[in-house]
């Protein structure tokens, strides 16, 4: 991929390569100076051979899932790259028709390709030109009865076709266009298998004109000239194809392949797009444009406009400030040309003269734009490609962010573990620190121990990452696999370079910082195994932290003077110098902390409400809540330290603190989304990062809040378990023992929590979805099929005539014609693109779209707002999609949008008023009311993302264009309810020479949630890949259990235990754990799903918020099995530990 | 005269492998009357502690037979022995042993619930043991937040909770200054003037043998 996570890939590989480089240096200059500590650290791995292997596991998920999300991406972008590639073979550009025809095929003289030809001669990027007419045909085989009603025809210019393309049949000979006699043609491949149609056979082809018989000459191999080898392709030579459609002289398209393949070409598209742009544009319109533009402040206004449309449109804002660039320095060139000749570029121009009160330059403007494009280029191949790398990129980012959840348990498991080891060896360490260990030295011996495992972990990791990634795409497959794209697995070294290197590095910090943790220990404390307290460090001098704070404020030169004089590790000292753009800020902030001592709250507090108003200020969402969640926390600190200063009883303390702590920051997070808005204004979203981020908030605080009450928790367990007397004295120890143990059991809760959290809100969201299986009619209009027809080949007469009407309830037709609307009177008063659909009163009789706004005054049910429409041709229905919304993960909609609407909207609202016109045209626009929105669920099967559409009855289609509009698509109601799929193959049949494509709606939305339902199926699976780390931690947990309580083993037995009692209470324990992760998880999944729940019931009436039962009770049920069986073994050894050993062990 | 509570014949007990044989106990017979105090001295490693275990059934013999109330110890089970510590024995440990998560009264009502006892009967009795030891001011309190005597103590009450016919103690002074271990001396001897039980102390202290009805002096693994 050409880019991961936002970044430039090579670039990202190279610099985790460089880092990686950096970190193996260091350790293997630390481990050359003092080899006995790498000894002393590694010699703990074989030792435990179980207790490695679990934290092996545990590690590499970090790596496992970077590696699966890449993966995924690389197959992504392979599979959309081999479409484009195979697809396009030597074709960089296509040049088209102005644009100008809003409905069917756009056709051009031929001789405009003598011009291009001679443009080329001059222009050496550019290697050949082809000249071809290229549309969609009906095709059949007579004989074997086979249809196909979309067939890509190419009509190719055999004077040009053999330089451009080699054309090869399927033995490998060539083929020449030229070659063909008139009445033959070539047909691919695919073509060849979907009729049946073989070599010297009649092929039976649709016109306007009507049926042609042609004879198949050859079959050619797919891909290049002969069109992607996934769809239909008919070759003819360009003269046959000019005369069987009436269009002598003319062409649709002129192929353009630069010099040199692969990147090579691929590079130069740009270049030869911008002379080809350059010179296919009327000049004179251009620089009457230019000259337009400079006048009356424009430039100004659009520098203005750049910056408003900075936040939601960042290329449109770079394009006008590249405009008013030009314009401010009277630069007329190809880049104005370029950027002037794209129509969302005039719109938005014309949109800043209407908005600034330039009428007449506005309506001038409009004027010279319908004259500027002599042809369009596209950039095909490149625009394929980036098509490619942004939907491999947004896989990459959805696969990670539903990873980072585990990636968090990943790395709470690294700290949980040297947790762990440093008390189990906190002997050791300490006997190894009195005879002369420096603390560093102990901080590399964990760092040495901790990369072992790390580079372990990362080379299985990224193994079972990539196979892993395999195996999803082999699901993915099942699931988009279709005629025109298919999944092809794939794995870059790049991908595979990034995923090992990010692994490791995330996990050698966690160990770094672990091993500084654990290597923060007491002599004394460590020899006699007493407790922290007993050894408290004296405060700090008020003086010194003065003057750290002020040393803080001169970061560089502190490390400066450490190193010269020699003050801890050079090495350290080097690198938090090299790091001071990072070290700096942290620095001074930390010795503020320091120096702040018991009121840190008040700094947090300041700090955060900052930053609060900073999102409020700036509008930006993601500051105002982490401000939020910042304040909240200086409010429960400060309850902490009153509490300190009225109660003597630190437990009391600690418990009131941590109420308050966890419950205000859990409380913040809980809140409506929109809760603030009132005060707030409308804030931007913080993007889909936030999510993993505030997840980990609501966790941490809710286990805070849980952790911080563990004597009410075990005063309840104990109230209840009381009742079972077989359980009372095992059910007893098993939850006091981690209860005792806050730090450890809160981590590993929250390591469960984190996952059951992610997977819950699946789980909900998913019965959410289910609406549309209870309700389809709500998709699908109540219609069982849809048919669409060419526009070149429309119906002549009324539908009705060739169908019998017995069959059917309802026969409606609709046009779909490409206009752009403004607001008469609203803040968008700027023309956007957007389409009308001009559909017949039978439609808006029947149909079972509901509304989701409307304007009471029209009507009080949807049926009242439909047949208004019949009613006055001057009001009209829009989609849901003029509601402003955003989407995170698509290209921003440029579409038409209201000012009058917000998501989340009464039912009930105001007529309004909009401006519809043509599209390209500088005609009068119409003035219409729109009285309702539609709701989203209409916009098709499934939850389409249609641009704006605006829905009206025929009389206003007639009177917008002043034609009699064809209609191209028709919604049909059957009698017979049980003979859908039967009669869409029928009416295709019937309708081949219209080129109908039937739809079964109801089909399609079964599909489609079949698939929606796998896709989170696979999506929850993957999240739930954390679950493998909690087990692991639950595993590791219960090891260390059973060695830390040796001893506590021989009293149990001693007053009686049995040894099935111990095996229990181990086994108990785990479980306790898992459940409170799993309690904590799922209630703050369902608080989390009801949020999101709010927000989408706001759009979709009727949605349900049901907790999926049985999806919940597997989720516990599997989740507690898996950690009983990771505790099985450690639990069977305690038990068979013989009482009088267990005693005397120490 | 008592009953006989505890009795051993020709006791055996070896540890190690084959070739490295430790022979911890050598043909011990002894036996103890109900109600007696007896105290069992000897050097270090001289198998005293090895004896408690066996006689307790925490560890087990290579020959020879146990008696306890009249039940052989190598008839019964894994099970079946644990039921008997639950039911009718005791122990205090040199190092106390509390389990350091649960509070004094939780410790001392554990053998309680362990023998089958309803929570409420549990708490009532163990409180009552706490307040015969002095120390029912400190009934939540952790063993970390405790002293010495006052962990030994709870110790004690845990041993006797379930009132045992026989209570092992292990060194029960030996962590502990001769202020506590005389406190400590006198309680368990005046409850055992009260209770009738019988309790076999290993010790190394003359002042904790001298307190004692009988001593049972050992070496090398043997009665001497």
């Amino acid at each position: 991929m050409e880019k991961v996570f936002g970044l430039p890939a090579t670039g990202l590989a190279t610099v985790m390569g460089a880092l990686l480089l950096v970190i193996f240096l260091v350790l293997v200059i630390a481990a050359a100076r003092r080899f006995i500590l790498v000894k002393m650290g590694g010699r703990n791995i074989p030792r435990r051979k179980g207790q490695s292997i679990l934290i092996v596991i545990g590690l590499m998920l970090s790596s496992a899932i970077i590696a699966t999300s890449l993966g995924i991406g690389d197959t992504v972008r392979h599979s959309v790259r081999s479409v484009t590639l195979d697809a396009l073979g030597p074709t960089d550009q296509i040049i088209k028709g102005p644009g100008k025809q809003y409905l069917g095929e756009e056709y051009f003289a031929y001789s405009n390709f003598t011009n291009i030809e001679n443009i080329a001669r001059q222009n050496t990027d550019i290697r050949a030109l082809l000249p071809l007419i290229e549309i969609s045909l009906p095709a059949s085989n007579d004989e074997e009865d086979l249809a196909e009603n979309r067939v890509r025809v190419r009509g190719i210019d055999g004077r040009y076709s053999d330089d451009f393309d080699s054309l090869k049949n399927i033995s490998g000979e060539i083929v020449s266009i030229s070659s063909l006699q008139p009445e033959s043609i070539y047909i691919n491949a695919k073509l060849n298998d979907l009729l049946k149609i073989d070599v010297g056979q009649p092929i039976t082809v649709y016109t306007p004109a009507g049926r042609s018989q042609f004879t198949v000459a050859d079959i050619v191999r797919g891909g290049g000239l002969a069109g992607g080898s996934t769809n239909p392709y008919m070759l003819f030579s360009l003269n046959s194809l000019q005369q069987l459609l009436d269009k002598e002289g003319l062409i649709t398209s002129i192929f353009v392949s630069n010099r040199g393949s692969g990147e090579e070409s691929l590079n130069l598209s740009d270049d030869v797009s911008d002379v080809l742009r350059s010179e296919l544009t009327n000049e004179e319109a251009a620089l009457e444009i230019f000259t337009l533009l400079q006048g009356k402040d424009i430039p100004t206004r659009l520098m203005e406009e750049s910056v408003v449309i900075g936040k939601s449109d960042k290329n449109m804002s770079e394009t006008l400030n590249q405009l008013a660039e030009n314009l401010s320095s009277a630069e007329f060139g190809e880049s104005f040309i370029k950027e002037i000749n794209d129509y969302p570029t005039q719109l938005a121009v014309t949109g800043v003269l209407d908005k600034s009160g330039f009428t007449d330059e506005s309506r001038e403007m409009l004027g010279l734009s319908s004259s500027l494009t002599i042809l369009r280029v596209d950039q095909s191949k490149s625009d394929g490609i980036k098509l490619a790398e942004t939907v491999a990129g947004g896989v990459t980012t959805i696969f990670s962010i539903f990873g980072s959840f585990s990636i968090m348990v990943g790395m709470l498991l690294i700290f949980l573990v040297f947790v762990l080891l440093a008390a189990a060896r906190s002997t050791e360490l300490g006997m190894a620190r009195a005879v002369g260990l420096k603390r560093r030295d102990l901080v590399q011996l964990f760092t040495f121990e901790g990369t072992i495992y790390a580079f372990l972990a990362s080379i299985v990791g990224t193994a079972v990452g990539v196979a892993l990634s395999f195996g999803l795409v082999l699901i993915l497959q099942d699931l988009i696999d279709t005629d025109d794209f298919s999944i092809k697995p794939y794995y870059s070294g790049i991908s595979l370079l990034i995923a090992f290197s990010s692994g490791l590095i995330l996990t050698f910090i966690t160990v770094v910082i672990s091993a500084y943790r654990a290597s923060n220990l007491n002599i004394v404390v460590a020899i006699r195994g007493l407790k922290d307290e007993f050894v408290r460090k004296p405060p700090e001098a008020i003086s010194k932290k003065i003057a750290d704070f002020l040393w803080a404020l001169i970061f560089p030169a502190r490390q400066l003077k450490r190193i010269i004089k020699r003050h801890g590790g050079r090495l350290r000292n080097f690198l938090l110098l090299l790091a001071f753009p990072i070290a700096w800020p942290i620095s001074i902030i930390t010795s503020l902390f320091t120096l702040s001592g018991k009121h840190s709250y008040v700094l947090l507090g300041l700090l955060s409400v900052a930053l609060l108003a900073s999102g409020i200020l700036m509008e930006i969402g993601a500051n105002f809540f982490i401000g939020l969640t910042g304040s909240v926390l200086a409010v429960g600190l400060f309850i902490r330290f009153l509490a300190s200063r009225f109660l003597n009883d630190p437990e009391s303390v600690n418990q009131i603190g941590g109420t308050f702590e966890g419950g205000l920051v859990l409380l913040a997070n809980s809140l409506p989304f929109d809760f603030f808005e009132v005060w707030t204004g409308e804030l931007s979203e913080p993007g889909p990062w936030f999510w993993p981020v505030g997840g980990a908030i609501s966790t941490a605080a809710a286990v805070w809040l849980l952790m911080s009450n563990t004597r009410i928790l075990i005063a309840l367990l104990n109230l209840v378990l009381s009742r079972f007397s077989g359980l009372r004295a095992v059910t007893k120890t098993a939850i006091s023992y981690p209860m005792a143990s806050k730090f450890r059991t809160g981590l590993t809760v929250a390591m469960f929590a984190l996952i059951i959290f992610t997977l819950m809100i699946f789980s909900v969201l998913n019965g959410i979805g289910d609406i549309t299986s209870e309700q389809p009619e709500r998709v699908t209009g109540g219609y069982d099929i849809k048919g669409s027809i060419n526009r070149d080949l429309p119906i002549q007469g009324d539908i009705k005539q060739s169908l019998n009407m017995s069959d059917f309830t309802v026969v409606a037709g609709a046009s779909n014609i490409p206009i752009e609307v403004r607001e008469s009177d609203g803040e968008n008063n700027t023309f956007k693109t957007s389409k009308l659909v001009s559909l017949q009163d039978d439609f808006f009789e029947t149909t079972q779209w509901r509304m989701a706004h409307f304007d009471p005054a029209y009507g009080s049910t949807d049926k009242d707002i439909w047949r208004k429409l019949i009613e006055n041709p001057n009001l009209v229905v829009a989609n849901a999609s003029v509601i402003p919304s955003g989407d995170p993960f698509g290209p921003p909609d440029r579409s038409f949008k209201t000012s009058y609407l917000n998501a989340g909207d009464p039912i009930e609202i105001r007529a309004f008023e909009v401006e519809i016109k043509e599209r390209k045209t500088a005609v009068e626009p119409s003035r219409l009311t729109v009285i309702g929105i539609v709701e989203r669920l209409a916009s098709g099967t499934g939850w389409g993302a249609d641009s704006a559409t605006f829905y009206s009855s025929r009389v206003l289609a007639t009177e917008l264009v002043n034609e009699n509009i064809p209609l191209d698509t028709f919604y049909f109601s059957l009698r017979n309810k049980d003979d859908v799929a039967n009669y869409a193959q029928k009416l295709e049949k019937i309708f081949l020479p219209n080129s109908m494509d039937a739809e079964n709606l109801l089909q399609i939305l079964e599909d489609e949630n079949a698939t929606g339902d796998a896709f989170n199926k696979l999506f929850q699976g993957f999240s739930g890949l954390g679950l493998v780390v909690g087990v692991a931690a639950i595993g590791v947990l219960s090891v260390r259990a059973v060695v830390e309580r040796r001893q506590s083993i021989g009293v149990l037995r001693a007053i009686g235990f049995r040894a099935s009692m111990i095996r229990a209470q181990f086994l108990i324990e785990s479980s306790f754990i898992t459940i409170l992760g799993i309690v904590v998880g799922i209630f703050l999944g369902i608080l989390q799903s009801w949020l999101i729940f709010l927000e989408i019931s706001k759009e979709l009436e009727g949605a349900k918020f049901v907790v999926p039962i049985a999806d919940v009770g597997v989720l516990i049920g599997f989740t507690i099995l898996a950690s009983i069986l990771a505790s099985v073994i450690p639990a069977n050894e305690a038990s068979k530990t013989y009482p009088a050993e267990a005693l005397r062990y120490e | 005269m008592s009953e006989i509570v505890i009795s051993t014949e020709n006791l055996h007990k070896f540890y190690g492998a084959r070739d490295q044989k430790v022979h911890a106990l050598n043909g011990v017979d002894i036996s103890i009357e109900e109600g007696e105090v007896v105290g069992i001295m000897g050097p270090s490693g001289c198998g005293k502690t090895t004896l408690l275990n066996c006689l307790s059934g925490l560890d087990s013999i290579d020959d020879g037979n146990i008696l306890i109330q009249g039940q052989t110890l190598t008839d019964l089970n894994d099970d079946q022995l644990s039921e008997l510590r639950a039911k009718k024995m005791g122990f205090v440990f040199q190092t106390y042993n509390l389990l350091p998560v649960l509070t004094a009264v939780e410790n001392v009502e554990l053998p309680l619930l362990v023998s089958g006892f309803s929570g409420k009967e549990a708490r009532n009795k163990a409180l009552e043991k706490l307040a015969e030891v002095e120390l029912e001011d400190w009934q939540q309190h952790l063993p970390g937040e405790l002293s010495g005597g006052q962990r030994q103590r709870v110790t004690l009450a845990r041993a006797l909770v379930n009132e045992p016919a026989i209570v092992w103690a292990d060194e029960p002074t030996g962590n502990l200054d001769s202020e506590n271990e005389r406190l400590i001396m006198d309680l368990l001897t005046h409850l055992n003037k009260i209770n009738n039980q019988t309790f076999v102390i290993v010790t190394h202290s003359d002042y904790v043998g001298g307190r004692t009805d009988r001593i049972i002096q050992m070496k090398d693994g043997e009665v001497v």
